[in-house]
């Protein structure tokens, strides 16, 4: 069972995917395991909004650059909301925060 | 008065399935002195980074091969040692992840991280253990 959840809502053209749960990041499947399904949705302008997420690391990264190309090569597009300061300061580090948009809040992703 | 530096070393599998014992002992000791949250997380981040380097690159996933974690804490610092059973790599020969050219690359950020959030962060001549200091504020 994966320690990660995802409840889906719809905003207007957006897709938001409300990311919750056990944020222990070490075995990258369980990340990859809940955001695929939203590859199957018809709407693929996704909000993932990280507000309740606590950490993050290198492997979770990379599960979420590969899974915005994925988005990407579907024609649709990722944003990140709600990130505490501690995780927006790692996409900082990383000069990631070039490549996710990240907003306060997913009310304000969508308007974006 | 302070406490008494907290020391231990521990023996792991390579697996990634015990990299949160690993974890949390180095969390008990620098909560135990003091060191604030931003610390905590930094700390944390950057010692997953160690071990699953150690995991994946340094022992190749290779579970009969060991990890050693030496963990000394004071009231002033963290130091965090993590030893593989690897070859070991030039750590300077890694490419840099923030450059333009690798910024949508899905890998190659752990060095680079443990770098960002730690004060200092040096590794032997083999390259086969990286030891990691974070000063508390």
């Amino acid at each position: 069972m994966s320690e990660f959840q995802i409840e889906l809502v719809s905003s207007g053209r957006w897709l938001i995917a409300q990311l919750s749960g056990h944020v222990e990041i070490l075995r990258p499947e369980l990340l990859t395991e809940v955001l695929n399904p939203l590859l199957a949705e018809d709407n693929h302008r996704v909000v993932l909004d990280m507000a309740g997420l606590s950490y993050i690391n290198s492997v979770a990264l990379g599960v979420l650059i590969d899974f915005r190309k994925q988005l990407m090569d579907l024609g649709g597009e990722l944003r990140l909301a709600g990130a505490s300061e501690q995780i927006a300061d790692v996409f900082r580090q990383t000069r990631l925060v070039e490549v996710f948009p990240i907003y306060k809040d997913s009310a304000l992703a969508v308007q974006g | 008065m302070g406490q008494a530096p907290t020391t231990a070393r521990l023996v792991l599998a390579s697996r990634l399935e015990d990299v949160p014992r690993a974890e949390q002992a180095v969390m008990d000791a620098v909560s135990r002195h003091g060191f604030d949250q931003s610390s905590c997380f930094a700390i944390k981040l950057a010692v997953e980074e160690a071990l699953i380097n150690a995991i994946k690159h340094g022992n190749g996933g290779d579970e009969s091969r060991e990890i050693v974690v030496e963990i000394n804490v004071s009231d002033k610092q963290a130091c965090v040692g993590v030893t593989d059973e690897g070859v070991g790599f030039v750590p300077n020969g890694v490419p840099d992840p923030t450059l333009d050219e690798n910024l949508e690359k899905p890998n190659g950020r752990g060095i680079m991280l443990m770098r960002a959030y730690m004060n200092e962060v040096t590794f032997n001549e083999a390259g086969n253990c990286v030891t990691m200091i974070k000063q508390r504020r």
